[in-house]
């Protein structure tokens, strides 16, 4: 009984994560090596030119300045989420549950409604200038709203979760015990955070970080609604290609080569992992 | 042996959540000595050495460590190490690293490191294991890589929590041997942790007699055995035939009372009176049995049947049953030289008797 019904779980996954995962992909990667057709999605001729395309220097220029965002936005999630996901990971358990609830309340509500929200909040005239100015802090209003600074922020602000939930997940089932055989071994409090937690919870730091820092590039509608004209991720890259360029094959080739480098960062962590840091193991 | 006092213990409770785990706790251990905590699962033995390494706080109560004061000295100012019940080893560090973590801590040379870690991997045999990961260790390497771990601080006092309870019977007792030279050779103070008696009985210089938190009775590992304060102490400590009988008759000296039918007088050293309920504790290798054709006097003998015969290499252990039903367990050594004949076959008749002195009598306990 309880078989079937593991085998109808996984089954159900597994076929879902094949039309709308790897099928979409596949048929992206096959996009990708067709010609561009303005009258039609694309022509049946295969061709290498999306990816000849794509070394063109403003493509590159976006590309790096996109993980540049990215990685600011990853650094600054971490940072934040860190001390946020141990907090709530050494609260009492009910209380656990509500942090965690509060959390994810927001995600009830659209992000582009949320993303909204924020432009409110950082325009000229909006609430965080308004609260700096009274309190006589800043002596204008800061241009924040329609600059990379914004963009980032929005990012930071909607990422955030994805950043405190697996580090969450890996500081709540810590051994609590390996803390106190530190402290019992006279380290300091910082050498038990340097050298015992924060090793231990690399599996968690990484699994958030991939979390957040891919949708950090391709979030196009954030970058659309914070950036103004000015800032630009791979994501608005791609949906200008498909959208407005109506060039499918090297909007398809784009995405292809962020999937590609991705996977390739991910599958180094993998291999460096597998041989070295075998924590799960023994935890 | 320093007769000082390294560890005081005063008039400690423990409670977690309005449940008593630890009752009015009053113990000494003597600097360098082997103090062994024994007691029935549950007892609260992990309870009481974690409030000696201050990773718990007492609720009432005073532990002083070297004549001070510990209550507001954290887990790392005490001087005092742990091996832990879990063993608690880094996972992701090597057994070189495990054991150097607290040297690191205390800013200790890497040379000296080196040295110091080197050596203690030799002692607990884990020379060529430098490394490899906790994970990729037996469950015994593991303990005695956390042995190794704790013991290689030097510590003033060093508490061990069962270290020895995954190590099958030929290493635990080679470890058992090792763990008692290297205390001696440290001159330190040992806590150690054991609900299995025989451990406690070989290693200790004195042994902690716990129950439901509280100290049953504290003595050298002989007067444990030999004098147990109570029926509980007796029967956690080795295997015991146990009478409950009633006083025929008493006087200071002595005491009268009916074992199978027949009346024996023995010491009256706890007071007893006349009427008094006590319990009588002949060990197994005190009964003695003897084949019917090799006694003539009987007149201080009772008898029994062969129940069960079981060969343990250098003993004989017996299971004999009485008229009644009782069955009582038997202990023979094998001695060569009396060239007495300790071949006994189930369902045979035997007589039965004791050193009368070498019984032990306490008063009667539910
Ligand atoms: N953190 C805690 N919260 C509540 N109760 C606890 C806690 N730690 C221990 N106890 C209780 O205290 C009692 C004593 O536990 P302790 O671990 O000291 O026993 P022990 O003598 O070491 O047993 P064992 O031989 O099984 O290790 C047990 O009843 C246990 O349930
Ligand atoms: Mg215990």
């Amino acid at each position: 009984m309880r078989n079937k019904f593991q085998y109808f779980s996984v089954g159900l996954i597994t076929t879902w994560l094949c039309i709308f995962g790897l099928l979409s992909f596949l048929v992206m990667v096959v996009m990708s090596f067709l010609q561009h057709d303005p009258d039609h999605i694309a022509l049946w001729h295969f061709t290498l030119q999306n990816y000849e395309d794509l070394f063109d220097p403003i493509f590159f220029k976006i590309f790096i300045k996109s993980f540049y965002i990215a990685f600011m936005v990853t650094a600054a999630c971490l940072l934040l989420g860190y001390p946020f996901a141990y907090i709530i990971s050494r609260l009492p358990e009910r209380l656990q549950n509500t942090a965690l609830l509060l959390l994810l309340l927001p995600f009830w509500t659209s992000s582009v409604v949320r993303t909204y929200a924020m432009m409110s909040l950082l325009k000229t005239k909006g609430l965080l200038n308004t609260a700096l100015l009274s309190l006589g802090l800043i002596h204008e209003p800061l241009q924040i709203l329609f600059t990379n600074t914004a963009v980032a922020i929005g990012l930071i602000y909607n990422l955030l979760p994805f950043m405190i939930l697996p580090i969450y997940v890996n500081l709540e089932r810590f051994d609590i015990s390996l803390i106190e055989a530190a402290k019992d071994l006279g380290a300091k409090y910082t050498t038990i955070f340097r050298k015992v937690i924060i090793p231990l919870s690399i599996p968690g730091i990484v699994g958030g970080c991939t979390l957040v820092f891919l949708p950090a590039m391709t979030l196009f509608f954030i970058s659309d609604l914070l950036g103004g004209a000015k800032a630009l991720l791979l994501g608005n890259l791609i949906e200008d290609q498909f959208l407005m360029a109506n060039n499918w094959p090297r909007g398809a080739a784009t995405s292809v080569l962020l999937t590609v480098i991705m996977a390739i960062g991910l599958l180094i962590y993998w291999f460096k992992s597998n041989k070295r840091i075998n924590y799960d193991a023994a935890i | 042996m320093a007769e000082k006092n390294i560890i005081e213990i005063r008039g400690i409770f423990k409670s977690y959540g309005g449940q008593q785990i630890l009752q009015n706790i009053n113990l000494n251990v003597k600097d360098g000595e082997f103090l062994t905590l024994l007691g029935p699962s549950g007892c609260g033995k992990t309870t009481l050495l974690r409030l000696l390494a201050g990773l718990e706080k007492p609720t009432s109560g005073q532990i002083l460590i070297n004549g001070k004061d510990a209550k507001d000295m954290t887990p790392q100012e005490r001087h005092v190490n742990t091996v832990f019940q879990s063993y608690a080893l880094f996972p992701h560090m090597t057994v070189f690293d495990n054991v150097a973590f607290g040297l690191r801590c205390d800013g200790v040379t890497e040379v000296e490191i080196e040295r110091r870690v080197n050596e203690m991997l030799r002692m607990v045999r884990l020379s060529g294991y430098e490394q490899r990961k906790p994970s990729e260790l037996s469950g015994g390497q593991q303990q005695r890589v956390a042995i190794a771990r704790a013991v290689v601080k030097e510590p003033i006092v060093l508490l061990l929590d069962e270290p020895l309870s995954s190590l099958d019977y030929r290493l635990r007792k080679n470890m058992q041997i090792e763990l008692k030279q290297l205390q001696r050779k440290l001159g330190i103070a040992f806590v150690f942790v054991t609900h299995d008696q025989e451990e406690a009985l070989s290693m200790s210089d004195s042994i902690v007699v716990m129950q439901q938190g509280n100290v049953v009775q504290q003595g050298t590992p002989r007067d444990i055995y030999e004098t147990p304060k109570n029926i509980s102490v007796a029967t956690f400590i080795g295997e015991s035939n146990i009478f409950d009988v009633v006083i025929d008759d008493a006087n200071d000296k002595t005491i009268k009372v009916t074992v199978q039918d027949i009346q024996y007088e023995l010491e009256n050293d706890g007071q007893f009176k006349r009427g008094d309920k006590i319990h009588l504790l002949i060990r197994p290798e005190d009964t003695r049995v003897y084949h019917r054709s090799e006694i003539d006097d009987i007149k201080m003998m009772f008898p029994a049947v062969v129940n069960e015969v079981i060969y343990k290499g250098t003993t004989v252990d017996l299971i004999i049953k009485l008229p009644d039903g009782k069955l009582l367990s038997v202990t023979e050594f094998f001695d060569e030289d009396n060239g007495e004949d300790v071949t006994y076959v189930i369902g045979e008749s035997v007589w039965v008797n004791w050193p009368i002195g070498w019984e032990v009598v306490l008063p009667y306990e539910e």
